[in-house]
Formats: C-alpha cells, structure tokens, sequence
C-alpha cells in the first residue's frame, strides 16, 4: 500500500505519523511524508526566475531540517517510511499535484478530533476534497490498530465499498466487523447482533467470498453522536461519503467518531 | 500527596470515605479526616454525633488493608487532643503515613480551607448529594471550598462510577501531582481518559497543544490509552454541560487559566451544584 501523509509540525500530524507506523507493522506500506510550505504573499518574489527558484530552495532547505528532526522524534518502529518531501506553494494544489499519477493508494492526514463537526463537513465539501480521487484517511486519535470496522447505511453502495476495501486490505491479518447503522432520536443505543438485514448480508457474503474474516455483523440504532462513541473501540472505521449527495446521519458518525476513519468516495 | 477528607454524617460522605479507601491503597498518601461542628454546640467534642461518624470513616479507610500491611495506625482511639482553642485531634500511635481525625469548631467552608492551608493538603474531597444541589444543610460548601482552596478539590457525587475522566485545558502548566491525581482516578474508576484542549477559532494555542502531545507521549509510556478532543472556546459551556451528565469532569483553573473567563466563581458553584457526575478542580 502507498500512502502520501500530509506532514506539519504539530500534533494532529505527529498522531497520523504514529498511527501508520502501527499499521506499518501489519501491512507493508510505503509512506511518503509530503510537507507543503506556503509562503507569505509579502515575501514571494514575483516571477519565475532564478531569484524565485533560489529563494524556494533555500525555504525548503531551512525546512527540511525542522521536519526531518520532527519525523524521527514521531516515527517509532516506523516500516516503509520516506524522506520528506518539501513543496513550496499553495498547499491544496501541492498535494494534489503529488497524487496525480496515481502511485499513491490512501491519502492520509491527522485531524484532531472535534466536539463541533461543522468543521469535518466543511472539511469535506471544501474545493480540495471536491477534487481529491484516491481515498482518504482522517486519523484524529492514536488508536491501536488490532480491528477494522465497515460502517454501512441502507444507502450505501455495498457493490462499490466491499471491493474498494479489499482492493487495499485484503491480506491484512486481523479481524473485520461490519455495522449497518440506523439513525434515530433515542438517547440509547441499540444493537441487533447477527442481523440479516440485506446491506450486512451482502457484505458479508463479499468478504467471506474473498476469505475475509468477519469477527461480527450488527446493525445499530441511535443517534448519531452516542453511535459514534460506540465505534472508539476500533482501530480503524471505514465507510463511504458521497460528495455530491445529501447530508445523511451516517456522515455524522464519521465526524463524531473518536476512531481513525477512511473514506471512500461514492 | 496529603488528601484532607471533610465529611459530614450523611451518607453521600460515607460513599466518599470509601472512594478514598480505595485512593488511600494505591497512593499511601497522608489522611486528614475532617468534622466541623457549629461554634456554639453545647456538647463536648468526644460527645459530638461527628467524632462517633469519624471514628466509624478511620475504620472504613484501614479496612482497605489487610492488617499486617496497613501504613496507618490501628490504634483504638478514645481522646481528641485539643491543639488549638476551637481545634481537636486524635491519632494514633505507630504507623508510617499519617490518618489523623480533626475536629473544628466553626462554619463549614472557612474550617475546611483552614485546615487545607495548615495541613499544606494538595488534594480536598468532599461529597455531595445530586438531587440537592450539593448543599450541605442548605448552603454551597463543596462549592465555596472548590473556589477558595488553594489546592486541587474533588467534589464526589454519590452516582455510578464514571465512564470517563475529561481533563480539559488551555494553558501549559500541569502539575506532576495533577498527573498522579488523573492516574490514580483513572485506575479506581477504570475510567477512560481524555484530555480536551480548548481553542479559540481555528487556532489551538502552541502552547496547549504541546502541552496535549506532552500528556500524549507520557500516558503512552504508561500504557494508558489518552483520547484527544478539541473544543471551540465559543461551545465550551456547552460541551461542559454534556460530559458532565455521565463523566467526571478535571478542570485546570490555575492563574493563567482563561478557563476562569468561562469558570468565574459563580460558573463554579453551578457546575458543582448542577453536575450529576463528581467535578475535580485542579490546581
């Protein structure tokens, strides 16, 4: 698996670092650190002579040492991990740029997690996730890595999830559980073990087919905060967004949800 | 640490007695029990209802250990000595940590923070009833000693045990002994811990945040999971009055807090007053 993460030198990037390096332990990957630096308009020559050429090289330079010390301060026991690359422009289009050609598998990133989950729909309804193909990973706490969970809706494109998923885990040796989540006012959460509703039966049977092995199949029921803290147990949420489509509670879980999620795109 | 326990007869104090059993094993720390009387009680102290219920506490908290391993004195105690002219102790002899019982003539509040700044306490536990808004015979005591200590206070209400401990923060100046304090609640509730940095727009202060990196990268070494979260200044309140319905909530309100601006005095006393999950104040 190739994984380009976003790299700043702060906290929310020190968790995403951290946290791949776990999963480096179960899934060889390669992970290509990329940090854009985006100078002050005031100090950007103007141009795209040598003057610029030269001051660009000596921001990276000065940069690259500040995120070189960072890396190995953050990487531990870390498989598969790259020198840094350092960009200078504008952030959004540097990275959108390194993705073109499409090497990479996963575009990863920490996000801290937030009480107010406007900002994760901002988030992904702003220009750059508009744009951005490949799947991306949002890892907002270090959890372990020991369990993945597929989080369903009853609208959800199951044909295009299960082989989206396979396509990067499919030899990843540890246990998969699948919920199909239901939104509702209660204050309770509510859990139906072993459900046969059609979305997880269909699920499943994809996975088994590719000899995956499913730890467990429930459907639950709540609203989507309190569900969302249900999901902190896992080491990684997986689902779909749909770029173009409606608000839907299941997006709500994602944005609540204390565990690293992937999103797919529909 | 030197835990100063003010308690009164009721039972919501009796639940606290036992919680700070519990606390007592794993910390070894020095106990004050503490009983206030009013200043113009006729009876004479070793008569008073409170020194029979304090007695009863000192049993509950060497019950925790078996005999041969516990750090207090067992010593049948049958004379408060009076140190002071409205001040009574009793101890017993031997021991290697101190669990002593004082009595105080006086009102509640004022006695308790007394007795905190003599004792040099760096932690207050009281309990409280949730159902009268932590009153004790109708007044903001646990309240009025949460404003005023001038150490780390925990306000314990009778409930079940926390699902999680939320420490929030907004400055950089954690103690080593606040840590400890987190540590030990997080291993006698079996809690789950997180630790909320609270932001001012987009910006979460450097400092903050290094500070929650710092509280990341020391509970990983102790094999404590740490659940991070950051709150908008603006929906602090808010989420305050969330968690608090089933979690305890740990809030560091040291002089460069500007947690004070959401948390001035009065923000305090509603809190301890309102929350129904226990409230420990750190400092």
């Amino acid at each position: 698996m190739n994984v380009l993460l976003s790299i700043e030198n702060n906290l929310a990037s020190s968790i995403a670092l951290r946290y791949l390096c776990r999963q480096s332990q179960k899934i060889p990957m390669f992970i290509q650190p990329l940090h854009i630096e985006e100078p002050s308009q005031r100090h950007y020559p103007f141009g795209a002579g040598w003057v610029r050429k030269t001051w660009e090289k000596t921001l990276v330079d000065a940069t690259k040492n500040e995120i070189d010390l960072f890396i190995q301060a953050e990487a531990e026991n870390c498989r598969g991990l790259a020198r840094v690359k350092i960009s200078v422009g504008e952030k959004e289009k540097e990275v959108l740029k390194e993705l073109e050609g499409g090497f990479y598998d996963i575009f990863a990133m920490g996000l801290l997690s937030s009480f107010d989950s406007s900002a994760f729909y901002e988030m992904l309804r702003g220009p750059f996730l508009k744009k951005l193909t490949c799947p991306l990973l949002l890892v907002k706490n270090l959890t372990p890595f020991e369990n993945i969970l597929l989080l369903m809706d009853k609208e959800i494109n199951i044909e295009r999830l299960i082989p989206f998923y396979l396509k990067l885990y499919s030899n990843v040796p540890i246990g998969v559980s699948l919920v199909l989540y239901t939104s509702n006012d209660k204050d309770t959460v509510d859990v139906i073990e072993d459900s046969d509703a059609t979305p997880l039966k269909e699920a499943l049977s994809l996975l088994t087919s590719a000899g995956i092995r499913v730890e467990r199949h429930e459907e639950v029921l709540g609203r989507a905060d309190k569900v969302a803290q249900t999901l902190k147990g896992s080491g990684l949420v997986v689902s779909m967004f749909n770029k173009k489509g409606r608000k839907r509670p299941l997006t709500d879980v994602l944005a609540s949800t204390p565990a690293p999620v992937l999103i797919f795109w529909e | 640490m030197r835990i100063l326990v003010a308690v009164d007869s009721n039972p919501y104090s009796s639940y606290v007695v036992h919680e700070v059993g519990k606390l007592a094993v794993n910390t070894w720390s020095d106990i004050t029990l503490l009983g206030v009387i009013p200043p113009d009680t006729k009876k004479t102290v070793e008569d008073s209802e409170i020194a029979s219920t304090l007695l009863d506490y000192r049993e509950i908290i060497t019950s925790y250990y078996p005999r041969e391993q516990c750090p207090y004195s067992r010593e049948e105690i049958s004379r408060f000595s009076r140190i002071g002219e409205n001040i009574f102790v009793a101890t017993g002899k031997g021991g290697i940590k101190t669990l002593k019982i004082v009595i105080r003539r006086g009102s509640w509040g004022e006695e308790i923070l007394k007795q905190a700044t003599e004792d040099e306490s760096t932690l207050i536990i009281m309990g409280c009833n949730k159902t009268n808004k932590c009153k004790w015979n109708g007044e903001d005591v646990p309240a009025r000693v949460a404003n005023n200590a001038p150490c780390s206070v925990l306000i314990v209400k009778e409930s079940k045990n926390p699902e999680q401990i939320v420490c929030c923060l907004d400055h950089d100046h954690i103690s080593q002994t606040s840590l400890e304090l987190i540590n030990q609640l997080v291993t006698l509730y079996k809690a789950e811990l997180k630790v909320v940095g609270v932001s001012q727009g987009e910006t979460l202060k450097l400092k903050v945040e290094n500070t929650m990196k710092q509280l990341l990268m020391y509970y990983l070494r102790q094999n404590i999971p740490l659940w991070l979260e950051v709150v908008d200044s603006s929906v602090f309140p808010t989420f305050v009055n969330q968690i608090s319905q089933k979690n305890l909530i740990a809030l560091w309100l040291g002089p460069k807090s500007f947690l004070k601006k959401f948390f001035p005095n009065e923000k305090v006393t509603t809190l301890i007053n309102d929350a129904p999950s226990s409230v420990l104040l750190l400092r």
